[in-house]
Order: structure tokens, then sequence, then C-alpha cells
């Protein structure tokens, strides 16, 4: 198949009875910049009003209205993109790409639920998230999910994070993007996969509170972890706990900590023991980590559009593989050099070689983190938000007698009250 | 409370109807997407097929309105689904919307106020138990992360790695360096002398393609059953038929079955397997196996070898060079190479390409051709069709007058080539049949060989033949010569020595035994192995004069290869080394 | 909670530094995805990868560089029955071409946008034996603006980047080459 560039074999043409003028054609452009001005302003001043709902006004009903608002305003009407969670893969490639710019709004969607989180904890996910409020609004019938069984589904979301570090900053793709299942459901098309995927998630959400936000999101790793050092927080109750348990099964994301049951002394000594060994056993991880996601990295690569090529290129020179694909057609066509695309994939594959060590890095730190919090003892007087886990949806707030109180509310019979602080 | 029951079951009522709604729907926009919309009417097989059938019979109006009408209902259709898919798709959300909203109503009706007493009481030391399986499940998480990460690598990488460097050329005339003996990559320069090659046996039938180690002396007994003058014998782990070559002390066999093509270096001291090495294409895959003849066998060609790696091809048309300590530089699929009896053409080099020579069909078939590949990255150089038919002989790249020349034989054509850009230097029309016997060069005399026809004597360049004897032609053995006599072996034994110049023949003696193994030259002694495992050693010369016999045990079809003092020679199974003791 | 509040703000500074690093290249302002023309090999996947259901990627017609050809090679099939507008001897699979006839010998062409499902059929018959005055462009009036375009992602040629928006499109005129 000869494929030639346009070449003007035909002359242009002279009308010379009708004196016939060349129409134009329309060039429909894309929405204004105001509009994006506009989506910021919205995104903040969502932030803001879930913040003051959340930790001021307290009220469930507030933030299911504005969780309504987002899913239309962000889901529905902006279709889903551009989002906070697929924004951070734009800010890796920038980083990692100095010809990458990252444009203002796609910044502010990124870092202002951080600075957010950083302040008063993960708002955004509460009711500016359209993915979250689209899960919130779907829970219906919450099946507990067994708390050490959370804890090891938690790896994902860190892992789902490096990985879509790793092809976001080599230029690889976003897979945040790629794999997103809510946004099928916001454009109201999609591969048959990705929509099945959606309403799977969807009807699970039924049963499972938010599983995208618990197990798969992985911005929420991010706004989990500056979360936990906000100043501000979601508390409960409004002031004083009287260890009452009646929060205990509010929360359907396993995100309250109890108080701390009186555990015997004379498990000390082990717990001790194992807390070292923990900590000993972080190094070892790390390096394990290191070695193998370099290992990896390297196969990774070939998810790369450059190396993927170059690949496929070099099983046809070689004989293993007959014809063309419509991808190596058109490098050959571009008369290209073969030996310069070996070359530029050979460095693509050196850059995922690097990411995939640090990713490796990662995630022995995630684990060989998670292992030593999960060895300590801890001491806790109250029923307290988990200070990374709780998505500030304010449904345990009814529960506490305390707010009932503070609202003029029947509180249940029997259940202690403390004098209002 | 009346009111509110009341609320309670419309509002159940409203969510059952509005999840059946939802469910129903998203049935039909399921249905709807996997028959297709844009992607079917873009890609429709059947318009395809009705434009040609149209293309064929142009006058047919009534296919012209088939597709006419087939038009519209794509067209139609595909739109029609379009608009369903989006109209569906809002009916669907606003349906979920209803259900969301009564289904929520009907659940806040039914809430009941937490009872913590019926929740009993919590256990001492709950927290650490839960800490401690939820350290478990995190370990096992990571376990699985590393597991996928395993898996994922397995995957084959296929790019090749950067080109070689330039090496650096230090002692570009001397005898090969001790190191490449070893096994480790030559330091010297990257190609070898002339000199250096005429001094090992680097190809099939030695350098030049001869037949001829001038400088060579077998003994003229040796005895497999014995031990006599057997210095070692080695099991060579996979059949072929493939002649071996040697290149200072390393041996080279190849051999393949099935499933594997290999090469083996053997140690021509000791006849120990210095290691064996399979041929791993680029994709991983394996080319399907070629119809072989029981004479042919799976390894055919003889490899060739230029001192720093060797290079060997298969009827599969797998071809890879190996560096001489067995890992593989490089490898190819060239295929395929099927021709009736099977491929069995040796491979030739001249400096740094490798030539193959690549003959099939029918002459007016065009699918012959002789391909060049660069030996350092495999890479091919040059391509050139043979109009020629089928063929088994192996090309020689010959000094002609201080040009090289590479010397390939067909049917109908002798042809020469420039190996270096596969330029047509001359050819000569003298050739028939299924030419299987290789050429030789002896002096200014070119002997080719057409099995049953004839054996024609040419001068390099010339058009006609200087002299052509219709009888005696070998349909499987190569002629070779000592500058003055042309000694050649029919497959039936019958053994003739030719003047070279004019043709005549010398002498003639009926050995009586199946030969398949070209004769070999050792300084003035001429050996020859029978299929059976009987050698004759003879004087060169104008008479049959025996000086000795020897005796392998075993069947032999490759060519012997004589190099130094010792003799190799490949059997069925094993691979010998004759030395006088 | 001195702890708390230093990690708070080595946190803000880190957000802030990251806002210093990429905002200089922010002002290169917002982009949209656009197909260069002279890239494309025509090979059909704007149809069906996009994310949308009817590609935002449409044929449009460069008419100064058109011939005004009576056997347009984008509008008819190769070795077409007859010169007319019949479905058999049409390459668009979804009739979006129309043919009007101004002069003679010179007939115009003109694509119907709604009709156009992206397939580059005609696109491909221009380019390869006409002037390739058709050529597809993203439609940014129907574009979505994903993150990361799909179409991008499959094109086999690399064809389709970032454009900025102030210039969202590459049309092909007789200058370009």
């Amino acid at each position: 198949m000869i494929w030639l560039l346009a070449a003007q074999r035909f002359p242009p043409p002279e009308f010379t009875e009708t004196g016939h003028s060349l129409p134009g054609f329309l060039a429909p452009l894309p929405r204004g910049p105001w509009l994006e001005h506009l989506d910021v302003a919205v995104l903040v001043g969502a932030l803001a009003l879930a913040s003051w709902l959340a930790l001021r006004h307290r009220s469930r009903r507030g933030i299911v209205a504005l969780g309504i608002f987002s899913v239309l305003y962000f889901g529905f009407w902006r279709k889903g993109c551009i989002c906070s969670i697929g924004s951070i893969q734009n800010i890796a490639q920038g980083l990692a790409d100095s010809s990458f710019g990252v444009p203002a709004t796609v910044l502010v969607f990124g870092l202002a639920p951080l600075v957010f989180a950083l302040v008063f904890g993960r708002v955004f996910c509460s009711a500016v998230c359209p993915h979250g409020a689209l899960q919130d609004l779907m829970l219906l019938k919450p099946v507990s999910v067994p708390v050490w069984l959370e804890h090891g589904l938690r790896l994902i979301p860190y892992t789902y994070l490096g990985l879509a570090m790793i092809f976001a900053a080599t230029g690889g793709g976003y897979i945040i993007c790629q794999y997103d299942p809510f946004v099928t459901i916001f454009r109201l098309s999609g591969s048959a996969l990705m929509v099945s995927c959606g309403i799977g998630l969807l009807v699970l959400g039924i049963f499972v509170g938010r599983p995208y936000c618990r197990f798969l999101c992985p911005y929420g790793v991010l706004l989990g972890m500056a979360s936990n050092f906000s100043k501000w927080r979601v508390r409960i109750t409004p002031d004083t706990c009287t260890q009452c348990r009646l929060c205990e099964q509010s929360c359907p994301f396993n995100a309250i900590n109890a108080s701390t049951v009186e555990t015997p002394s004379r498990t000390v000594k082990t717990d001790k023991r194992r807390l070292a060994a923990m900590i000993l056993l972080l190094p070892v991880l790390l390096g394990l980590g290191g070695w193998l996601g370099g290992v990896t990295g390297k196969h990774l690569a070939g998810r790369h559009r450059t190396v993927h090529l170059a690949e496929r290129v070099y099983l046809e020179e070689s004989g293993a593989a007959k014809g063309t694909t419509d991808a190596s057609a058109a490098f050959r066509i571009t008369g290209a050099p073969v030996e310069s695309l070996y070359a530029d994939a050979r460095m693509v594959q050196d850059r995922y070689v690097l990411a995939g060590r640090l990713c490796g890095l990662w995630i022995g730190l995630v684990v060989g983190g998670k292992l030593i919090v999960l060895a300590i003892r801890r001491k806790r007087h109250d029923y307290e938000a988990d200070q990374t886990r709780c998505v500030a949806c304010a449904r345990c707030f009814r529960s506490c007698p305390q707010e009932l109180q503070r609202l003029g509310l029947p509180v249940p019979e029997g259940a202690p009250l403390a004098p209002p602080s | 409370m009346n009111g509110t029951l009341r609320f309670y079951h419309l509002a159940l009522a409203i969510a059952i109807a509005s999840g059946l709604f939802v469910l129903l729907t998203g049935g039909l926009l399921a249905f709807n997407e996997v028959r297709g919309k844009v992607s079917m009417l873009v890609n429709s097989k059947q318009v395809v097929r009705l434009h040609d059938e149209l293309r064929s019979r142009p006058k047919d109006e009534e296919l012209k309105l088939r597709i006419r009408q087939l038009d519209l209902e794509l067209r139609r259709e595909t739109f029609y689904r379009l608009q369903l898919s989006r109209n569906a798709s809002r009916a669907l959300l606003g349906g979920l919307a209803v259900f969301l909203a009564s289904a929520h109503f009907v659940r806040s009706s039914r809430r009941r106020l937490p009872d913590p007493l019926a929740w009993g009481a919590r256990k001492a030391g709950e927290q650490r138990r839960t800490a401690a399986l939820a350290r478990y499940a995190v370990a096992g998480a990571f376990a699985l992360v590393a597991a996928t990460a395993v898996a994922v690598s397995t995957r084959p990488l296929n790019l090749p790695g950067p080109a070689a460097s330039a090496p650096d050329a230090t002692d570009p005339n001397g005898a090969p360096h001790p190191d490449s003996q070893a096994g480790h990559p030559s330091p010297v320069s990257p190609l070898p002398s002339a000199e250096e090659m005429q001094q090992q046996w680097p190809s099939f039938r030695g350098p030049n393609g001869s037949g001829v180690a001038s400088n060579a002396t077998v003994p003229v007994m040796w005895d497999a059953k014995t031990g006599t003058n057997i210095l070692w014998k080695s099991e060579v782990p996979l059949p072929g038929l493939s002649s071996p070559v040697v290149w200072g002390n390393a041996v080279f066999v190849t051999g393949a079955d099935e499933s594997q093509s290999s090469v083996f270096r053997f140690d021509a001291d000791t006849g120990a397997l210095a290691w064996s090495a399979t041929i791993k294409l680029p994709g991983g895959a394996r080319p399907p196996k070629p119809e072989v003849g029981e004479e042919t066998s799976l390894a055919a060609p003889t490899p060739v070898t230029d001192g720093r790696r060797v290079y060997a091809l298969f009827p599969t048309g797998e071809i890879a060079a190996f560096d001489f300590s067995g890992k593989q530089v490089w490898a190819r699929n060239i295929g395929p190479l099927e021709n009736q009896y099977g491929y069995a053409s040796s491979l030739a080099i001249y400096q740094d390409r490798l030539l193959v020579q690549i003959d099939r069909g029918q002459a007016e078939d065009g699918q012959s051709r002789m391909l060049a590949l660069n030996t350092q990255t495999g890479q091919p150089l040059w391509e050139v069709k043979r109009d020629v038919a089928g063929s088994w002989s192996s090309p020689v790249v010959l000094d002609v007058n201080g040009q090289p020349q590479l010397i390939a034989c067909a049917s109908p054509f002798v042809i020469a080539y420039n190996p270096v850009d596969g330029k047509e230097l001359w050819r000569n029309k003298c050739l028939e049949s299924d030419v299987a016997p290789s050429p030789v060069l002896a002096g200014n005399m070119l002997v080719a060989v057409a099995p049953n026809t004839a054996i024609v004597g040419l001068h390099p360049g010339a058009t006609e033949t200087a002299w052509k004897i219709a009888e005696g032609a070998p349909d499987a053995t190569s002629p070779v010569s000592d500058g003055q006599r042309l000694y050649v072996v029919e497959s039936s034994g019958m053994l003739t020595c030719y003047d070279i110049q004019t043709g005549k023949v010398v002498w003639t003696h009926d050995l009586d035994n199946m030969f398949y193994a070209s004769p070999a030259i050792a300084g003035n002694a001429l050996i020859l192995v029978s299929r059976k495992g009987n050698s004759w050693v003879l004087e060169t010369g104008d008479a049959y004069k025996e000086l000795g016999k020897g005796e392998i045990g075993e069947e032999c079809c490759a060519s012997p290869v004589p190099l130094g003092k010792r003799l190799f020679v490949r059997g069925k199974t094993n691979l010998f080394c004759i030395e006088a003791k | 909670m001195r702890r708390r509040d230093f990690v708070r703000a080595a946190s803000a500074v880190g957000l802030g530094g990251v806002v210093a690093a990429l905002i200089r290249r922010a002002n290169a302002g917002d982009t949209v995805w656009q197909i260069d023309p002279w890239k494309c090999t025509q090979c059909g996947l704007c149809a069906t990868a996009c994310v949308l259901e009817q590609s935002a990627a449409k044929c449009v017609h460069s008419f100064d560089m058109c011939g005004y050809c009576r056997l347009c090679t984008g509008y008819f099939e190769p070795q077409p029955n007859k010169l007319d507008t019949a479905a058999e001897n049409q390459l668009c699979p979804t009739g979006a071409i129309f043919r009007t006839f101004v002069e003679d010998p010179y007939y115009e062409y003109t694509i119907d946008e709604p009709l156009c499902v992206g397939c580059a059929k005609c696109v491909r018959g221009c380019t390869m034996f006409g002037n390739g005055s058709l050529h597809l462009q993203i439609r940014h009036d129907i574009c979505v603006r994903c993150n990361e375009c799909s179409i991008a992602r499959a094109c086999p040629a690399d064809a389709i980047h970032r454009v900025p928006s102030a210039e969202p499109y590459k049309f092909k005129n007789r200058e370009q080459k």
C-alpha cells in the first residue's frame, strides 16, 4: 500500500461562467476561558461551604444538598472532566517534563482540595467531589466491611497512586482517566467495559459505602495524608464525649475510632518487640520494593507509545512478525531511521526503570509504615473520627446524644449526657 | 402517624417501580450497545462485498437497488441507535434519581435507634486482635501486589540492545588471539583477515569451499571399536546432518529437533561440550516445522564462523549469531525456506557479510534469492532475486584474480556476485536438474555439478564451458581437487579421478559403498567417508593408492573436516576427533 | 501539637513549591486537542475511539485546496458505477457529503456535519488520489476536552496533540506543506 502525502494533483478551479466564490467553513470555538474561571470559583466556594457545613453548621441535610449540586454541576454538567483526581497526573507530568504546561485551572483543581484538607480535613470528599457525592447518594443498605480487611484493601489506592504517577510522569498516559468508572456515567457513553465497571461500582455502592473512595481513589491517599495534620477536624460530638457507644455503628465507612478498651499489661513486652521488628522490617521492604519496582518498571514501559512502536518494528525487522500494523506503517512512511526509534525507546525504558524504582520505594514505605502504625499501642479516651479516613459526610452527628441535645431534639432514654461545655 | 405510613407505602411502591424501570432501561441500553452503532456502519463487511460484486457486474440494476436499500437501512439504524442511546440513558438517570429519592425516604422511615446493649460488651484486647489481623491483611495485600509485579515482569522485552561500539583494531593480521579460543570476545579486529580464515576450517568444505586443508596431516587409519587413533568421541545432543566447523580450539556443530534449533561448541582437545545454545527469536515465537526429507534433517546447513561469532541457519528459517561463549548476539527469521527435499544450503561468509543462498521452486516462480546479512547485527544488507530453480548447493566465496566472487550454482545458471553489494558479475548457463553439489575452484578452473547429468568445468567469467562430462555426475557429493586432478565420488561409490584442465578420466575405482559426504584432502591424502561410516584414505595421484581405512562405527552423512593434525567426523550420534596417537 | 503544626506548615510550603514550579508555564494558557492533518494516515480510528458515541472528529473541507473535480476520489468509490449521487457510488457510509454542480466541469463538495462520523474514508480517497483537501478535525462544539484524549491515544501516527485554545484548529490550506 503506497500512502502518499497529499499532493496538489489537480489545479485550482476557475469559475469563469458563474463567478462562484469559495464558501468559507465553520470553526466553532471551544468554551471560553471565563467558564474555566467559573469552575474554579464554584470549586472553591463549594469547598468553603462544605467545610462550614461539616465543621460548624454540622448539618447532614446541607451536605446532601451540596452533594446533589456537585453531582449535577461537576458531574453531569461538566461531564466529570477536569476533575481533581485526574489533575494530579497533569501536575506530575508537569513536574517531570519541563516542556509540559499545566494550566492554572488544573493546578487549582488539584491543589485547592489539598489545601482545604490541610486546614479542615477531607471536606472535598464529603460533598464537592462528584464521584464521592454520587456514591454517597447510592448508599442504601450499608454492609460493614471488617476493619482488618479494610486495612488490607487500603493498599490498593496507594499502589494505584504510585502507578498513576509512573505513567503520568513518563508520558505513558493517564491511567486514572482511562480507568475512571464514573466518568462514563456522567458522560452517558464510554467503552462497554468501563460502563459496566461504573454500573458495577454503583450497584456495589448500594451496599458497601463509597467503594471507590475507600479502595480505589488515588487522590484520597493525598487527601488523607493532608487531613492527618489538619488544624480543625470533624468531631462526632459537638463538645464532650461520654463514651456512650451510640455512634459506634453510625459510620458506614469504618471511620470512627472507638475509645480503647483496657489491654492487659502483660502484653506490653511482646507488643514492644513486635514494634521493633516492624521498624527493622521497614528498610527491608524499602529495598525489596525499590528493586522489584525497577525490574517491573522496564516491562511497564511497553505501555508507552514509543516503546510499543519500537517493539513492533523490531519484531517486523527481524522477521518474527509478518505484515505491519497501522502504527508501524505510519512510522515507516515518515522514513525515520529505525535505529533512532530504538534509541528513543531505550531512553523511555530508562525513565520507566527510575519511575518504577521510586514507585516501588513508595509502596515499600507505605506497607512498612502501615505495619508500624498497626503495631503501636494506642490509648484513646474518646470516640473520634479517624483523621485519615473520615470523609466528613455528617452521618454520625445525629447519633450523638450531645448533638441531639444541642439541636433541641428528644434524647434516647438512658443515654448519658455530659453537661454542655 | 397514619399519614406517614401512607407516604411510606407510596414511597416503597415508587422505589420498586423505578428500580424495575432502571433495570429494564439498563437492559435495553446494554442490548443496544452490543449490536454496535458507528462501528457497525463504518466496518460493514456486507457493504464491501456488495460493492465488489457491483464492480464485476456493473449493469446489474437489481444489485444497485439492493445496495441502496442496505445503505438506507444501515444509516437509519445507526442514527436511530445513537439517538436511542442518548434518550434512554437520560431516562435511566431520571429513573435512578426517582429510585434513590424514594428509597432513601423508605430507609429513613425504617431507621431504628441504635441499641448498644444488644451489641454486647466490648471485649478486652479487641483492638489488639483487630490490629493483628490487619497486619496480616496488609502483608497479604503486599504479597499480591508483588506477585502481580513479578507476573508483569515475565513479559518478554522485544528491543535490541544498543548497537555494538566499534571494537579497537589492535592486531589485524596475526593468528587468532588466545582469548578468542577461550571464548572471550576477541580483542583483535572485528573482521578476520584472509590469512586467518585460511588457517581454520570456518565453513562447509573449509576456506574457499574447496574441501582442502593443504597443511594438514591426518592418520591413515582409525577404528572407533578399538579406539585406535580416536582422540575423543562426544555425543551431540541433538541430531543433524550438518558438518562441523573448526576455529582454533572450538568445534561447532548444529543440531535440531521440533522444539529447538541449537548450536554446540566442543573443545577440540578434549571433546568436552563447552556449551549448547538454542536460538531465541525476538517475540519468542517458534516458526512452524518445515517439511524436510530424511536425507536432509532439521539441521542441514553447516554453520560458519569468523573467529568472533558462529552463525547458524536452520531449515525453519531461523538464523542466529552466537559469540564464542555461547551468548546469542542476534537472531532473525528469514523463512520460509522450504523446498521439496528440505533446505540444505550452508552459509558462506565474506568479511562482515553473512551470505545465504535460498533457492526454491521452479526458475520461473521467482522465489529464489541470495541474501546478505550484517554479521554484527543481523540486519539485511542486500538481497538479490535469482531466476533459478530450487537447489541444495552451498555458495562459495572465491578469490578470482584478486577479486572476491560469490559463486552460486542452481539450475540453469552458475552465477557470480560481488559479495559486498550483491551485484551480478557473470553467469554461465550450464546446469540442469536438482543441483546439490557445491562448486570448487582449482587454479583457474571452476567445477560445478549437475546431478546425474553433467560435470562441467569453466573458467570464471566465461560464457562457455571448458569441458563437460556427461556421465558420472554425483547427485549429492561435491568434488574435490588437489590443483591438478579432480576427484569425484558418486553416491553409488564409484570414485573417478579426472584431469582438471581437460576433464579426461585418469583413473576410476569402485568403492562399492553408498556415499553422501563430500571428500576432503589433507596434504596429499584424499579422505572419503561412506554412509555406513567406513572411510578410505588414499594418496592423491595418478593411480588409485590406498593408504589406510577407517571405521567410526555409525552412520555418517556429514563431510569430514581435516585441520592441523586432526580429522573431525560427525556421525549420526557422535562427533569424533581422529588424531594419530 | 507542635509537630502537627510543623508538618502542616511544611506541606503548605511543599504545595507552594509545586505551584511555583508550574505557574510559569501555566501562562501558556488553556489547551484543546486537535488533529494535525499532515500527519494523519486516515486509519479510521477517529470514528470509534472517541469517548462520545458519535465522534467529535469530523471531516472538514478546505475549499481553496479542492480541485472541484467531476470524479472526486473522496466522494466516489474506486471505479464508481456511474458519476451520480446514487448510494452504490458513494464512499461516505453516512451520506454526509453533498455534491452540487457549479459550472462545467466543476462540482462543489460540502459536508453535512451532523451526519459525519469521522470515519476518514473520504479523507483517504482524497489524499491518495486527489488534492487532499478533505481532512479530519476535532470540532470544539462537540469535543468534551478530556484530560487525555482517547483518540490521541489510539492514533497510530501520533497526529493528535494539545494546541492553544486560542488557535484551536489546524486547517489545511494551499500554502502549507
